[in-house]
C-alpha cells in the first residue's frame, strides 16, 4: 500500500504514460504498430505552402466544407477520400479507399468496394459511413465545397450500402464512370457516423475547427495539436490501413514569415519554396538540397471578358487563336522559368499527358506558337495595320488591358514578354497589377469593368471543362457556345475517353482562353528530410508518410536512394 | 481636483468619439474593398451559389447599414461576435493574439527604453563632438527606416544564428523558455530600435540643453562627479518629456508591432488584423480595432496622468 502511494506521488508522470500505452482504447493502436514492425522516427516541419501558392492558415478540419488547398492538404491526411489521385492523374490504388470501383446498369449505378480499413479508434470503415457522408452532402445543400464536381451531388439520385464494404452510387441518367470517381469521388470521404452523430449545416460549420471532430480519423495521421493560424501537430496513425508513415511527429507550419530562408538556415523549417530567380542561387548554400516538385495539374490562362462590349473581337474565334500563335512560350518558359516548364496551348495539361487526345500528342494542333500565322488569322477577321502598327477595323483599334496578380513575378514576367510579342503582331496591350480578391471579385461580377485577366486552375481528375468551358461555366468571363456545351456533356456522359478527346480538340480550335506555361515548385530541403520528391500529388495534395529524417537516431527507410 | 476630473472627462470625451469613428471608418472601408468573406473561407475557386450560401450563413447577405448596427447590438450585449474564418469567438482570439502582442510590446518597449536610456544619455553627453553626431546619424538612420525594413535587416543579418519566425522551434513537443526567448529577440530589438530612433534624439538634446544651464555648472563648482550630475539633476529634468513621448508613441508602437508580427511570423494581435483583413474577416478585423484604438487611447490617457502626477502645473494649464 504505501509503496504503491510512494509510486504514485514520485513518478506521476511516468504512470500516465504507462496507463496511456496500456488502456483498453490505445492499447490496439500500438500493438497493430508493433506487429507492422514500422518504427515512426523523427520530427519534421514543413510549411503548409508546399506544393501550392503562398501559404494560408488552416481554417476547417472539416473535408466538407472548404475547397481551399490549405484545409485539403491537411483533411486529406485525416480523412480518406474514397479515390486519391496519384501523380498520373489516375486514381492511386495503395492510398485510395476504395478497393474497386465497377460501373453497372449501364452506367446508372457505381459500385464502391471498401478496402477492410478501421477507424483509429478501432472501429470497421463501412458502406453506412459513406452512406453518412451522403446525407451530410444533401443537408449541406451549397454550403457543400464541391458541390457539381464529378457529378455530386446533382447527378446522383441516392447512395445505398449494398453490404458492409459495398456501397452503390445510383445516377440520374448514364455517366461517365471514370468522371464520377475521379472529380467526385476524390472530394468523397466516408465519415464516422459513430463519432459524428446526427449533425447538420448549423453544427458542423461553427464546428469547421473543433479538434473534436478529428479525433477519429481513418486517414495516415493523427491531429494532436491544431493551434488556429499557427500550427497543426500530427502522429502516424497506426491503424492506417494504407502505408505507414515513416515520421513519428509531423509538424504543418500554417505561417511564413518573410524570410523562410532564414527560416530554413535557423533550423525551424525542414523544407520550404524558393523563388524561381534563385533556382540556380540556391544551389550555392551549403546543407540543403534543391528539389524541383512538378507543375502542377492544371494551367495559367488569359481568360476574356465575353460580356464586355467595349472588346467585341473577343467573339471572334480568329482572334483568339491569332492571340494565342503570337505567344512564344519556348522564351516564356526559358526566361521565366529556366526551361523547367512545358509549352502548352490546350485546355488539357501537358503535364502527365494522361488525358491528351492522339492529335495533342502528335503535335497537330490548329495553333502552333507561329506569328505568321498569328498575323493571317487577324487579316482574315479584317484587323489591318494602322499608322502607329497596332491593327484598327471600322476605327477602332485592337487593344485591351490584362489584369493580373501583383503576389505573383512570374505572371508578371509572363505578361511582359506576352506584351511584347503581341505588339510584334499589330496588337497593345496594357497590364494592370491587381489583388487576388480584384481578380476573383472581377471573374465572378459578371461586369463590364475589365477587358481579361490572368488566372490559374487546377484540375481534380478528368479536364472535362465541365463548369468552365460549358455556358454558365465559371470562372470563364462569360464565354458560350452551343457545340462546346454538347461536346462538354459528351464527355462527362458517355464512358471511355473519345468524348473528351473530341472536347479536347474542339476547345484547341476556339482557344476560350490562352493558355500561358506555368512552373513547377522549386524547393530547398534540409539535408535530413527525405522523401520529399514523392509526397505531393499534381492537385498539390500531400502523402506525408512519403517522409523520412535521417538524424534524430532514425534509419533510413530506403537504404539511401530517395532524395 | 474638480478641474482634473474635468480635463479627464472631457479627455474621455473625446477618446469615445475616436473610438466611434474609427470603427465606423474600418467598417465602411473593410467593405468596400474588393471580394468578400466567402472567397478565404471557401478557398478562391468556390462558385457563386457556394458563395450566396456561405454569406447567408454568417449573414453577410443583409444590408450593410443592418450589419453594422447588429455589430454595436452585439457590442452592448458585451459580444464582438464569432469570426468568419476561424470560427471562434473574437473576444477568446483577442485576448489570446493581445497576450502575445502585449509581451512582444513590453520587451521591445523595454529594450527600447534600454538603448534610449544608453543611447540618449551618450548622446547628449559627447552632443557636439564627432562621437554624439555619430550616435546622432545612427538614430536618424533608424528614424527613417520603416519597421519592416528594420525587421528584414536583422532577420538577414542574424540568419542561421537567430530564429526568424514564429514563437519556438516546433521540432520540439515541448519548446523550453530558452527557446521562447531566442525566438523573442528579433521582433523585440526591431520594436527596441523604432523606440529607440524616435526617443533618443529628444533625450539627447534635453541632456545637451540641461547640461548648459548653469545649475550644472554650480553643481560641478560644488566638486560633483560628471555621473552624479547626470544621475541626480540632469536626467531627472531631461526623462520628463520623454515620458509624454513614450505615451505618444504608443499608437506608432501598435502600427509598427503589424508589420513585425508579420516580417517575422509572430502570431499577435498585429499579425491576426493583417489576417483578418486580407481575409475579409470583418468582425476579427473591428473587434481588432477596436481593442488596438482602445489601448492607444488608455496609453495617452496614462501617460497624460503620469505627467499630471511629476508636473502639477499641468492641472492648471
Amino acid at each position: 500500500m504505501f509503496l504503491t502511494r510512494f509510486v504514485q506521488q514520485a513518478y506521476p508522470q511516468e504512470i500516465k504514460v504507462f496507463w496511456f500505452f496500456f488502456s483498453k482504447k490505445n492499447i490496439l493502436p500500438f500493438a497493430a504498430l508493433l506487429l507492422a514492425g514500422a518504427a515512426p522516427c523523427g520530427t519534421a516541419v514543413i510549411p503548409n505552402s508546399i506544393g501550392q501558392a503562398p501559404p494560408s492558415p488552416v481554417t476547417s478540419l472539416n473535408p466538407l466544407l472548404s475547397s481551399s488547398v490549405a484545409n485539403n492538404q491537411l483533411t486529406e491526411l485525416l480523412f480518406r477520400p474514397l479515390v486519391w489521385i496519384g501523380q498520373d492523374d489516375r486514381m492511386d490504388a495503395a492510398r485510395s479507399l476504395a478497393a474497386s470501383i465497377t460501373p453497372l446498369d449501364g452506367n446508372r449505378r457505381l459500385r464502391v468496394v471498401l478496402k477492410p480499413w478501421r477507424w483509429s479508434d478501432g472501429v470497421p470503415v463501412t458502406a453506412d459511413d459513406a452512406v453518412y457522408t451522403w446525407e451530410r452532402i444533401l443537408k449541406l445543400g451549397d454550403l457543400f465545397a464541391f458541390t457539381h464536381l464529378g457529378g455530386i451531388p446533382d447527378k446522383v439520385a441516392a447512395v445505398h450500402a449494398v453490404d458492409e464494404h459495398t456501397v452503390d452510387f445510383v445516377f440520374r441518367a448514364p455517366t461517365n464512370p471514370d468522371w464520377v470517381a475521379l472529380n467526385g469521388l476524390s472530394n468523397f470521404p466516408p465519415l464516422p457516423r459513430h463519432a459524428w452523430g446526427d449533425l447538420g449545416p448549423d453544427d458542423l460549420w461553427p464546428r469547421q475547427t473543433d479538434p473534436s471532430l478529428a479525433r477519429v480519423v481513418d486517414g495516415p495521421f493523427i491531429l494532436t495539436e491544431l493551434h488556429l493560424d499557427q500550427f497543426a501537430a500530427l502522429v502516424p496513425n497506426p491503424l492506417y490501413g494504407g502505408a505507414p508513415a515513416h515520421l513519428a511527429r509531423l509538424v504543418v507550419e500554417f505561417m511564413e514569415g518573410s524570410h523562410p530562408l532564414a527560416a530554413l538556415r535557423s533550423g525551424e523549417l525542414d523544407m520550404t519554396h524558393v523563388p524561381l530567380a534563385l533556382w540556380d542561387a540556391d544551389k550555392r548554400l551549403t546543407g540543403f538540397k534543391a528539389i524541383m516538385l512538378p507543375e502542377p495539374f492544371g494551367y495559367t490562362c488569359v481568360i476574356y471578358n465575353f460580356s464586355n462590349e467595349a472588346v467585341p473581337f473577343f467573339h471572334d474565334a480568329r482572334v483568339r487563336r491569332a492571340l494565342t500563335d503570337a505567344t512564344d512560350q519556348k522564351t516564356m518558359v526559358d526566361v521565366v522559368y529556366h526551361g523547367l516548364s512545358h509549352e502548352n496551348r490546350m485546355v488539357v495539361p501537358v503535364v502527365p499527358p494522361t488525358w491528351l487526345s492522339p492529335a495533342a500528342r502528335s503535335g497537330n494542333l490548329p495553333v502552333r506558337g507561329d506569328k505568321v500565322l498569328a498575323r493571317a488569322e487577324l487579316e482574315a477577321a479584317g484587323w489591318h495595320t494602322g499608322a502607329d502598327g497596332i491593327r484598327e477595323k471600322h476605327g477602332k483599334r485592337l487593344a485591351f488591358s490584362v489584369m493580373v496578380r501583383a503576389d505573383i513575378p512570374e505572371r508578371m514576367e509572363l505578361l511582359q514578354i506576352w506584351q511584347s510579342d503581341l505588339r510584334s503582331v499589330g496588337i497593345e496591350l496594357s497590364i494592370r497589377p491587381v489583388t487576388t480578391m480584384q481578380i476573383e471579385a472581377s471573374l465572378s461580377c459578371g461586369c463590364s469593368s475589365w477587358d481579361a485577366l490572368v488566372d490559374g486552375n487546377t484540375i481534380a481528375g478528368i479536364p472535362d471543362g465541365s463548369g468552365h468551358f460549358d455556358t454558365g461555366g465559371d470562372f470563364t468571363g462569360g464565354y458560350s457556345d452551343a457545340r462546346m456545351d454538347s461536346l462538354v456533356r459528351a464527355s462527362v456522359e458517355e464512358p471511355g475517353e473519345q468524348g473528351l478527346f473530341a472536347y479536347e480538340d474542339y476547345a484547341a480550335q476556339e482557344q476560350p482562353v490562352t493558355i500561358l506555361p506555368q512552373g513547377g515548385f522549386p524547393l530547398l530541403v534540409a539535408n535530413r528530410l527525405g522523401g520529399v520528391a514523392e509526397f505531393v500529388n499534381p492537385q498539390g495534395f500531400w502523402a506525408p508518410e512519403e517522409l523520412f529524417v535521417t538524424d534524430e537516431g532514425c534509419l533510413r527507410p530506403d537504404g539511401g536512394t530517395r532524395r | 481636483m474638480r478641474a482634473a476630473c474635468g480635463r479627464m472627462a472631457a479627455r474621455g470625451a473625446e477618446a469615445a468619439a475616436s473610438i466611434i469613428l474609427l470603427v465606423t471608418l474600418t467598417f465602411v472601408l473593410a467593405h468596400a474593398s474588393p471580394g468578400g468573406p466567402a472567397y478565404a473561407i471557401m478557398g478562391l475557386k468556390v462558385r457563386p451559389d457556394t458563395v450566396a450560401a456561405v454569406d447567408h450563413q454568417i449573414g453577410a447577405d443583409t444590408a450593410l447599414w443592418l450589419q453594422y448596427l447588429t455589430w454595436w447590438k452585439h457590442l452592448l450585449q458585451g459580444s464582438l461576435g464569432t469570426s468568419y474564418l476561424l470560427n471562434q469567438p473574437v473576444t477568446g482570439l483577442l485576448l489570446g493574439y493581445a497576450g502575445r502582442s502585449l509581451l512582444l510590446q513590453v520587451s521591445g518597449l523595454g529594450l527600447g527604453v534600454i538603448l534610449t536610456l544608453a543611447g540618449g544619455i551618450a548622446h547628449g553627453k559627447f552632443y557636439d563632438t564627432r562621437f554624439g553626431r555619430l550616435l546622432g546619424a545612427i538614430e536618424i538612420m533608424f528614424y527613417a527606416m520603416p519597421g519592416f525594413v528594420i525587421g528584414t535587416f536583422l532577420a538577414l543579418l542574424c540568419a542561421g544564428l537567430l530564429p526568424s519566425s514564429g514563437i519556438a522551434d516546433l521540432h520540439h513537443a515541448a519548446p523550453s523558455l530558452a527557446d521562447r526567448l531566442r525566438h523573442l529577440l528579433l521582433p523585440a530589438l526591431s520594436l527596441g530600435l523604432m523606440t529607440y530612433s524616435g526617443l533618443a534624439r529628444y533625450l539627447a538634446e534635453g541632456i545637451a540643453a540641461e547640461l548648459r544651464l548653469p545649475y550644472t555648472r554650480t553643481a560641478l563648482a560644488k566638486g560633483l562627479g560628471p555621473w552624479a550630475i547626470l544621475s541626480r539633476h540632469v536626467l531627472p529634468n531631461a526623462l520628463r518629456p520623454l515620458i509624454t513621448l513614450l505615451g505618444l508613441s504608443l499608437p506608432a508602437l501598435a502600427a509598427g508591432s503589424v508589420a513585425i508580427e508579420s516580417v517575422f511570423a509572430y502570431p499577435g494581435l498585429g499579425w491576426l488584423l493583417w489576417r483578418s483583413a486580407l481575409s475579409h474577416d470583418y468582425p476579427l478585423l473591428i473587434g481588432g480595432v477596436l481593442l488596438t484604438g482602445l489601448a492607444t487611447i488608455l496609453g495617452n490617457l496614462a501617460a497624460d496622468m503620469v505627467n499630471t502626477i511629476l508636473d502639477p502645473r499641468r492641472l492648471y494649464a
